[in-house]
């Protein structure tokens, strides 16, 4: 019997439809396996959807980030942002590497004190914190991040009569030119406001100021921002000193570096845009030694960086499950509905490929500001072509990608999305069917489980029927 | 021109060849190097099967489909280093803002690919840029519209109140459309944003007429040499149909002071607006690349794309080229060109036609 | 006006120009395979036999994919329905 040809879809596509160029998009290169094991393995072992990790990718991204800052500066910790993904494998991969842990809740506080991780070392961050979590951080020694005036209250309140000062620092929101002033979070630093802060805290004897934090934004591309900021913080630590604060032992310059992520509206590749974490770390590293009073130690300088130490390290790997041809419409109308995800009448002018997958944007939050990179698992042999990608939730808002470049797929091919291993797994929420499992794959290319399947004893463990309704 | 290599054996990989109502230079830079070098084996990277200098006579003898730079440095290379094989070349001449966007970060891979090029560094490209202009201009003392980058339809709401309509709205790379109020506006903003990424950048207008300056820098803070023009007829859409070479020493001075800060190597084109109201010229933006005209200092005299080419086979720029001197001028003319459905299909299915010299 | 099948000029990497109507289109490999077929008047239901035949593609897959393509061929008018 003679061997069959590999199959691709029977189509047929007008040329003025587009620009003529096969080339276009480039080959589609294939992503068969995750660090070594294959994405069929994968999928026979632990199903699809599935959320995969590399611990090699975590490791690597640490150490790389970590040297580009201990490089230039000596007193240096990372804190492992635990909202961006809070898995305990993940955390404690980031622990082992030496990061403390950042969290911005008592959920948070919980899981970190649960991986092992003392009150001392854990910054406690964050707009809402319960007066029992404070409690708990004060008496464990945590590196309280003040966020408002109503927090430094119930902090004196809770300080009083305590032997020594409580150490705090305060979270100061800081203008750089650039980016839209993350205003939401803690004192203005360009008005005044924070000055006006520590005077009172030098009046109120039970607490003591002895860091300042700022976090300016997510995704930062230009450290040119970062430089402005540390300027400014470091100014106002010189400047706390001076009005007699006492020392300022540590500066919290937060995190917002980038990851190998592409913006909707980026137009450049990331491998084009994306700094590398060395023009951060210099940006901030020699902005702060060249400010500082020489006769003086540095201040320990803490950095949250979570999105650019785990987003290139977690794929998700789905299934087609229905192929499709959507109408195309024009482009401005495009935009707009682009801009606001909403439902405007649109005039068709074309069509285009379209899948389904299994796995919806109930798991991909961060598809709302990025488009991941969508690799089929088989080898492409056609061109590949602008192809929408749904999710598999009821509702028309569940497109993972509008137009990503991809060849011709069949029911039943999978594909690997990527980068999606900041924020996706803490965002994703629960919606019509389980969440997948998470599975990191060692270094020594063993598949370890890290996050089970959800089932439906898991989802419904947390009802409670009233007794009227609980009758058969 | 001395050529240390026979020149009918260089081979020039050339981009930009469309000539539709938003011009490139690549065409134009074909025609210029074959004024000086009518035996040159001349490759075009085409992003359109219907680009129409592919079909012009005289145009390049092998023509091969590229992919579009933003699908990022590893496909781009894939995709050179099969044409490569077909189509061998020495000498590398991107003309679109896009891929030189793209190749500056890529200096060592194209060497290592054995191809010649002038390619701005990352940090000047970055000076030059739209966004970071107004810097350049302050520190060359050169006044410029208010000018402010805006990532999304907030912004520049914001920024438009700032700069009162009606305004210019320019992508990062490419485009730029007068809005008179807020509705064009975020039509405007929207589109920016969806075909050329953010930000987008809010000009404040300047009433006056418009000049062009056209250049090669050698990298030492000189120039090889310039062609300043005065736009005579403008498109709809703002696009120069004609020009009228000029000699203002204000303005070649001005030019002299940017290229010589920036330590410019390679073509430029430096855009300006003669303010009516302060009679000072007013830089609009500065492109690493020439502009579509270039093939009409070379009717002039100046051949500047030769002149690059020189630079290119030998390793050193020729004698500075003569001056264009005032009273020469271009119109634009449309021609057809003809091409047959059997060349299309050879781009259209990915063999590119022409191969190797 | 759109041509008939067997007017349209095709070569063997799928770039079909139809000369009614002056416009090209570029074809799969399948997608080739069944309008060569169809033009040697075979009937659809033998051309996707062939098709199973001779790709790695199982006859339900085959059949919807062909049918997709058999409407694109009729919405360009170069079959009728």
């Amino acid at each position: 019997m003679h061997t069959r040809a590999p199959y691709t879809r029977p189509t047929v596509q007008r040329l003025s439809q587009g620009p003529v160029n096969p080339f276009r998009h480039g080959a589609s290169p294939a992503c068969s396996e995750i660090d070594g094991v294959t994405v069929a393995d994968l999928v026979k072992q632990h199903g699809s959807p599935l959320f995969v990790y590399s611990e090699n990718t975590l490791r690597s991204l640490y150490r790389n980030a970590h040297r580009a800052f201990t490089r230039r500066y000596e007193d240096v910790q990372f804190a492992w942002s635990y909202k961006t993904n809070h898995l305990n494998a993940i955390c404690r991969v980031f622990h082992q590497e030496g990061s403390i842990a950042e969290v911005v809740s008592g959920f948070e506080y919980e899981k970190a004190r649960h991986n092992g991780i003392p009150g001392n070392q854990i910054i406690f961050n964050g707009p809402h914190k319960e007066k029992a979590d404070l409690e708990r951080a004060i008496s464990e020694g945590a590196m309280i991040q003040v966020d408002n005036m109503d927090e430094l209250l119930v902090l004196a309140d809770m300080a009083k009569g305590r032997r020594e000062a409580l150490p705090i620092a305060l979270r100061v929101h800081i203008s750089t030119g650039g980016h839209v002033v993350w205003s939401k979070f803690g004192f203005n630093g360009d008005d005044g406001e924070v000055q006006q802060i520590i005077r009172r805290i030098i009046a109120i004897p039970q607490l003591r100021l002895i860091g300042l934090h700022t976090h300016i934004g997510t995704f930062i591309l230009d450290p040119e921002w970062y430089q402005i900021a540390t300027r400014k913080l470091v100014g106002l630590a010189l400047e706390a000193e001076a009005m007699g604060a006492g020392p300022i032992t540590y500066l919290n310059l937060g995190g917002g570096f980038a990851s190998m992520a592409r913006l909707h509206y980026q137009y450049l590749p990331p491998e084009q845009v994306t700094p590398a974490v060395d023009r951060y770390a210099e940006a901030i590293c020699d902005t702060i030694t060249g400010m500082w009073p020489a006769n003086r130690p540095l201040p320990r300088l803490y950095l949250e960086t979570g999105r650019a130490l785990v987003d290139d390290a977690g794929y998700l790997i789905a299934s087609v499950v229905a192929v499709k041809r959507k109408s195309i419409h024009d482009p401005l109308q495009a935009a707009l509905v682009a801009y606001g995800k909403n439902s405007a009448p649109l005039v068709a002018h074309g069509s285009q490929n379209a899948l389904v997958l299994d796995a919806g944007i109930n798991l991909l939050y961060t598809t709302t500001w990025y488009q991941p990179r969508i690799f089929p698992v088989k080898p492409c042999l056609d061109a590949p072509v602008p192809t929408t990608v749904y999710g598999c939730l009821c509702m028309n808002i569940d497109v993972i990608r509008e137009e990503a470049p991809l060849p011709n797929l069949n029911t039943g091919d999978q594909v690997v999305i990527h980068p999606v291993g900041a924020y996706n797994q803490t965002q994703s929420m629960q919606f019509i069917t389980y969440r997948p499992a998470a599975v990191l794959v060692g270094q020594d290319k063993r598949v370890h489980l890290i996050r089970k399947r959800e089932n439906l004893e898991y989802v419904q463990g947390m009802e409670v029927l009233p007794a009227h309704l609980s009758g058969s | 021109m001395d050529f240390r290599m026979n020149p009918g054996q260089l081979r020039i990989m050339v981009t930009g060849l469309h000539r539709g109502e938003n011009p490139q230079p690549g065409a134009g830079i074909v025609r210029s190097i074959r004024r000086a070098l009518p035996d040159a084996f001349i490759v075009a990277l085409v992003y359109d099967a219907l680009e129409s200098g592919i079909y012009i006579e005289g145009g390049p003898d092998a023509v091969h489909a590229m992919v579009y730079p933003t699908s990022g440095a590893d496909a781009y290379l894939d995709r050179l280093d099969a044409i490569l094989h077909q189509s061998p070349a020495d000498l590398f001449i991107p003309t679109l803002d896009a891929e030189i966007e793209l190749l500056a970060h890529l200096p060592g891979e194209l060497e290592a690919r054995g191809l010649r090029f002038v390619l701005p560094d990352k940090a000047t490209l970055q000076r030059r840029s739209k966004q970071h202009l107004p810097e350049l201009a302050e520190a060359c003392g050169v006044p410029v519209p208010r000018t402010i980058a805006v990532f999304d339809l907030a912004g520049a709401r914001q920024a438009a109140s700032e700069l009162a309509f009606p305004l210019f709205v320019k992508g990062q790379y490419y485009d730029a459309t007068k809005v008179e109020n807020e509705l064009q506006l975020a039509g405007a903003v929207s589109r920016l944003l969806a075909e050329w990424g953010a930000p987008a950048i809010l000009q404040q207008r300047v009433h006056g007429p418009e000049f062009d300056v056209l250049g090669l820098g050698d990298g030492q803070g000189g120039t090889i040499g310039m062609c300043a023009i005065r736009k005579t007829a403008l498109s709809d859409k703002g696009k120069g149909l004609g020009g009228m070479t000029v000699s203002d020493k204000r303005l070649l001075q001005i030019c002299e002071r940017l290229i010589g800060e920036l330590k410019w190597c390679g073509p430029f084109e430096a855009e300006f607006m003669l303010d009516e109201s302060t009679g000072a010229y007013c830089l609009i933006e500065i492109n690493p690349r020439f502009p579509a005209w270039i093939d009409f200092p070379s009717m002039c005299g100046a051949n500047f794309a030769a002149a690059l080419v020189d630079r290119l086979a030998t390793g050193a720029w020729p004698e500075p080229l003569p001056v264009c001197p005032a009273g020469h001028f271009y119109l634009r003319h449309q021609i057809e060109v003809h091409g047959r459905v059997d060349q299309l299909a050879l781009l259209t299915t990915g063999t590119g036609f022409g191969q190797g010299q | 006006m759109a041509s008939t099948l067997s007017d349209l000029m095709l070569n063997d990497r799928g770039f079909a120009f139809d000369p009614a109507s002056g416009e090209t289109f570029q074809l799969s490999t399948t997608g080739l395979r069944l309008v060569r077929l169809l033009q040697q008047g075979m009937k659809p239901e033998e051309a996707v036999g062939y098709l199973v035949g001779e790709f790695e593609v199982d006859e339900n897959t085959a059949w919807r994919d062909a049918t997709e393509f058999l409407r694109a061929l009729e919405q360009l008018g170069w079959i009728s329905a």
